[in-house]
């Protein structure tokens, strides 16, 4: 993890952030279900976040998934795992690096779904990509090229 | 049948703290490898929510276990070896038997 060398971040509301990072990015000898509940078990969460994971689990479309190990799903598969880590502990904002890296067609424009209920839930997501396609389903687009913004549009 | 006396002189004590060492050595290089190769796990921990007390808190963890696993199979090991050769091998101490001092291995 890099340090931040220039700036501050504001979050309004509780701040917290859930993390979807880019590439394969479970712990492989966790099942499904341990790796969405790792976030709540570092945060040493008492309440009933089970009910949550299975929710999340069954939302992202992994039913039956969530004793298995990382190793045995599909990109795909995996990548929505990582999206429903994200999601448990309730954040105010999703940050997704990359979430389509890597997948076919059909799972990019799956987990870009996903990404867009989270969105219209009233959860802010904010993504990074570099595959132009995906642009339509954000609200606002902000091209940035060597670390400057070169424009900025809202697409509705 | 011939019987061996190793003496436990100075040179044997030595010996064995030398043995204590380079296991001891081999241990934390084996460790710092381990702990290298999982550092993109930690990564995940850490952009996950963990903190680095949490993190500290789980490599403490691990080396205990391996510590007290690794000393309790050691032990059992060591004794299963002395009892197996417990007939060709016969540990005997000079330190205790002044008279015998400077005749070990006679």
């Amino acid at each position: 993890m890099m340090k931040q060398t220039l700036g501050t971040v504001e979050i309004e509301g509780d701040g917290s952030i859930g993390y979807v990072l880019q590439g394969d990015s479970l712990l492989g000898n966790f099942t499904v279900y341990e790796n969405v509940c790792m976030p709540a078990y570092l945060e040493n969460r008492n309440d009933d976040f089970d009910s949550r994971a299975e929710e999340l689990i069954e939302r992202m479309g992994l039913s039956g998934m969530a004793d298995d190990y990382p190793k045995n799903l599909s990109g795909g598969e995996k990548r929505r795992v990582a999206i429903a880590r994200a999601m448990i502990n309730n954040p105010s904002i999703i940050l997704a690096d990359e979430p389509t890296s890597n997948l076919d067609q059909e799972n990019s424009e799956r987990v870009m779904e996903i990404l867009k209920s989270i969105s219209e839930s009233g959860t802010t997501v904010l993504m990074t990509t570099h595959e132009l396609e995906y642009v339509r389903y954000a609200d606002r687009v902000l091209d940035i090229n060597k670390g400057k913004l070169m424009s900025e549009a809202f697409t509705e | 049948m011939a019987y061996a006396y190793f003496c436990l002189s100075g040179y044997g004590t030595l010996l064995t703290i030398l043995t204590v060492i380079a296991a001891a050595l081999a241990l934390i290089c084996i460790f710092v490898i381990t702990m290298n190769e999982r550092k993109s796990e930690f990564g995940i921990l850490i952009s996950i929510g963990a903190k680095p007390r949490q993190l500290s808190a789980i490599v403490y963890f691990e080396a205990l276990i391996i510590g007290v696993v690794g000393a309790i199979a050691g032990v059992l090991a060591s004794l299963g070896l002395i009892a197996a050769f417990s007939d060709i091998l016969s540990v005997y101490n000079c330190w205790y038997d002044e008279a015998d001092l400077g005749n070990c291995g006679d």
